[in-house]
């Protein structure tokens, strides 16, 4: 009782201490452009990032023991989902496009509406929702208790050996450590060959026509919410509408929420098709012409499309340093 | 008996002990170190809000070309609201769990503003960023489109004209946003929007998209700034952060109040205490005086002992001197008795043999004593001995020796002697000596002795046995007494009377 955890004013003034001096460090060289860098390396318990890679995999955290995270998370596709709603246990349709799993530390929130505040929010939802695991963390644990090796792992890494949180806690440091720092990156770090001429007037473009406005920072996007529709009624691109298309109104309830969603990150966006919340886009080309109309509000001619299209492929980075071998069965 | 008294002693012990711990748990329960945690976590709470804000209005007005540094700071809001959370233990009047709560829900209204901010920023922004553009790109369409109707050419300036008006009058309207400007903004609008169907189909859609960029400009730009209003200039974070502050101080006073009032139980828990061991100590003093007299008593007491077994021992050997005289010494006369008289002719022979001296026996036996006694009575014949003794004891050598051998037979040992006459001289003394008593008790009486004498000269001490010299003696004054008493015979002689 009277040994207090103590107040991690220290703790806190970390990462903000590491910041700075990157900041410092590169402070010569880095662009002071609305697109930041990913940080070169992420400072893990690699031990904790193993185990959650295990379970990341494992199929056993599904009901019907067929799905896993990695079934929706596909890392050949930029750890996005290539179908366009996942599937869930008994072959359950999903209401949207899973985004990628890739670089998600640095969204804002977590999922299309946000709903999830943390990465680990995000593991606890998908863990009980009837169209992704269908399952409770009883019935995990269960199953789970009786594989002895991974018992004796999680004694390993954590003192209270096998829970729920340690599973949740596992799972995000996993997450954490999939960033995929890309030729961009190397660009935005002074490094100007980096990405080619062409590349650059696509990045230009990129600002010009304003796509610059949501998707910036660290993640190009991921840390804001936009309206789906700012210069057009969304409501006119398909018929009927489901659910997910109110976006973050099914959180908050608000109307003015209707047709929110958060600004998806388009790092590794060249591999993250089919595109938005409900995978309605199957090309780099479509997405992009629906964001012109929609968002924009705006005519761009087929070069600057291309420029645009060449500029995004430049944010496909390195797939994780951790990169697993999938599970067969 | 003890045992229960130990256990009593025992327990007692191990109550005060456990008091004790008590209050000190309970001055100790209390984190004080909790305000040096509490206090700067909250002030970087307000640093880190200031910068929010002044992050927000940096956006507001372009000098932030991205949104993190809106964003990140709810992260670390949030951490420091959980740490806040840590000073809920000292909640005693639960005032500070409402204010957290309160602050909790300010930041969360406050996040709710931020996003909407974010989200109408970026409109408004990709809009303004355009605008100018579009007003370029219109006029360059308007060139190319170069018309030999001439009244549609003076429409196509006027609409010029209009444009950049509204061009002006927009980002007038952005740097100061007010009703006027507002007003006019829309009056232009209104009326381009009112030609927009007398164009070209090119010209007519570039209109369009320019006006639709131009209301949202006019309506975002009035909307931000309400919610800007509502950011900074409400202040609810700071009202809530200091309310949260007062809150605590508040609890901590209590909480310190609280410690106070324990650290004076335990100081008037050791007063007691102290008293206690007071009290035992004067005790034990008590018991170490009285064990003090006790043991001086004993050693008086020990002292009284010594002396008089002193004093009995003493008693003693004068006891054991007298039995000693006793065995020696005839009681009534004072001189030797028959036992020792045996011992000194043993010696007196040995003497004589070994210095060639000579020895006499002498035997004395009174005349009439028996007569005296029987018609004066036994007290009075003891008197008679008594004198004889004295008389004739003082008159001989110190190396003789006299002892009488029972009723009125006494003996005389003259050691060293040189010749026989020397005996005579002293034959003579004691009849002289003995006649001379002639009263006792009053009464007059005659006395006088018979004396037989045996002699021995140098060199013959070992051919006898004292027996043999008293023998001898006995039958030399036999033939005293035989020869009419009151004279003297030596055994190898006539009687001398």
């Amino acid at each position: 009782m009277r040994t207090l955890k103590p107040f991690s004013l220290i703790a806190l003034c970390i990462p903000a201490t590491i910041a700075c001096a990157e900041a410092i460090s590169v402070s010569s060289s880095l662009l002071n452009e609305p697109i930041r860098p990913l940080p070169q390396s992420m400072s893990l318990d690699e031990k904790k990032v193993l185990l959650g890679q295990k379970i990341f995999f494992d199929k056993r955290l599904s009901r019907d023991n067929k799905i896993s995270c990695a079934s929706c998370h596909d890392f050949s596709k930029g750890g996005a989902d290539p179908r366009q709603y996942s599937l869930g246990v008994d072959g359950r349709v999903g209401p949207i496009n899973s985004p990628s799993v890739f670089n998600t530390v640095f969204n804002f929130r977590q999922l299309w509406n946000g709903k999830a505040q943390s990465l680990e929010d995000q593991v606890e939802m998908v863990i009980q929702n009837p169209v992704v695991f269908d399952t409770t963390w009883q019935e995990i644990l269960n199953k789970l208790s009786k594989d002895k090796a991974l018992v004796q792992d999680f004694n390993k890494v954590y003192t209270d050996g096998l829970q729920s949180k340690n599973i949740v806690d596992a799972v995000s440091m996993f997450e954490r450590s999939l960033v995929t720092p890309s030729r961009f990156d190397a660009y935005l770090r002074g490094n100007p060959d980096a990405i080619t001429s062409e590349e650059k007037q696509g990045y230009k473009k990129f600002k010009d026509y304003g796509c610059i406005a949501c998707h910036q920072g660290i993640n190009v996007g991921g840390n804001m919410f936009q309206v789906f529709g700012v210069m057009s009624d969304v409501r006119n691109r398909k018929t009927p509408p489901s659910e997910a298309d109110l976006g973050r109104y099914t959180v908050t309830k608000k109307e003015r929420d209707k047709y929110v969603f958060k600004v998806p990150s388009l790092r590794n966006v060249a591999l993250t098709a089919p595109y938005f919340h409900d995978g309605s886009a199957a090309t780099l080309e479509d997405a992009l012409d629906v964001m012109f109309i929609y968002q924009l509000g705006r005519k761009a001619s087929n070069e600057d499309k291309t420029l645009i299209i060449k500029f995004l492929n430049t944010l496909t980075g390195k797939p994780p340093k951790t990169m697993p071998v999938e599970q067969k069965k | 008996m003890t045992f229960w008294r130990r256990l009593l002693t025992a327990s007692s012990f191990m109550v005060l002990l456990l008091f004790s711990g008590w209050l000190y748990y309970k001055t100790q329960a209390v984190n004080i170190d909790l305000q040096d945690q509490f206090t700067p976590e909250l002030r970087a709470l307000k640093q880190l809000d200031v910068e929010w804000d002044a992050n927000i209005l940096k956006s507001r007005i372009g000098i932030n070309n991205n949104y993190d540094p809106v964003t990140t700071p709810l992260n670390y809001v949030r951490n420091m609201e959980e740490h806040l959370g840590l000073s809920l233990q000292i909640d005693r009047g639960n005032t500070l769990s409402p204010a957290l709560t309160k602050l909790k829900s300010i930041f969360n209204e406050k996040e709710e503003l931020v996003e909407q901010f974010k989200s109408q920023n970026a409109i408004l922004r990709n809009s303004l960023h355009y605008f100018p553009t579009a007003v370029e790109e219109f006029n360059q369409l308007l060139k190319h489109a170069v018309t030999k109707d001439s009244i549609q050419k003076r429409a196509f300036d006027k609409m010029e004209i209009k444009v950049n008006a509204l061009l002006t009058t927009i980002l007038r309207f952005n740097l100061t946003p007010d009703t006027d400007l507002e007003r006019k903004v829309r009056l232009i609008i209104d009326a381009i929007e009112a030609d927009i169907p007398g164009y070209p189909a090119e010209l007519k859609e570039s209109l369009t998209l320019m006006m639709k960029h131009a209301r949202i400009l006019l309506r975002q730009r009035m909307k931000e700034d309400e919610l800007i209003a509502q950011i900074t200039t409400a202040s609810t974070t700071v009202q809530g952060m200091n309310d949260l502050s007062h809150a605590f101080d508040v609890e901590f006073q209590e909480v310190l109040r609280e410690k106070q009032r324990y650290r004076t139980y335990s100081f008037i828990y050791s007063g007691l205490l102290l008293i206690l061991l007071a009290y035992a100590a004067v005790r034990q003093a008590h018991s170490f005086k009285l064990i003090d007299q006790a043991n001086k008593r004993l050693h008086m007491a020990n002292e009284t002992l010594e002396q008089r077994v002193a004093e009995r021992t003493i008693e003693l050997e004068k006891q054991s001197a007298q039995l000693a005289e006793m065995a020696t010494h005839d009681t009534l006369t004072g001189l030797i008795n028959r036992r020792q008289l045996m011992s000194h002719l043993e010696r007196a022979l040995l003497y004589a043999q070994r210095r060639a001296r000579g020895v006499a026996v002498m035997f004395i036996d009174l005349d009439g004593f028996k007569a005296v006694n029987d018609r004066f009575g036994h007290a009075a014949g003891d008197m008679v001995l008594q004198e004889v003794a004295r008389r004739v004891g003082s008159h001989i050598r110190e190396v003789d020796s006299m002892a009488r051998l029972g009723g009125d037979e006494f003996i005389i040992l003259l050691d060293d002697l040189n010749a026989k006459t020397d005996a005579v001289r002293v034959a003579e003394m004691v009849l002289r000596q003995i006649e001379s008593i002639i009263e006792v008790d009053g009464h007059a009486i005659k006395m006088s002795a018979s004396i037989g004498i045996h002699s021995i000269l140098g060199g013959q001490g070992m051919q006898y046995t004292p027996n043999d010299l008293l023998n001898q003696a006995d039958q030399a004054m036999y033939q005293a007494k035989q020869r009419g008493k009151n004279c003297f015979c030596f055994s190898d002689e006539q009687a001398v009377c």
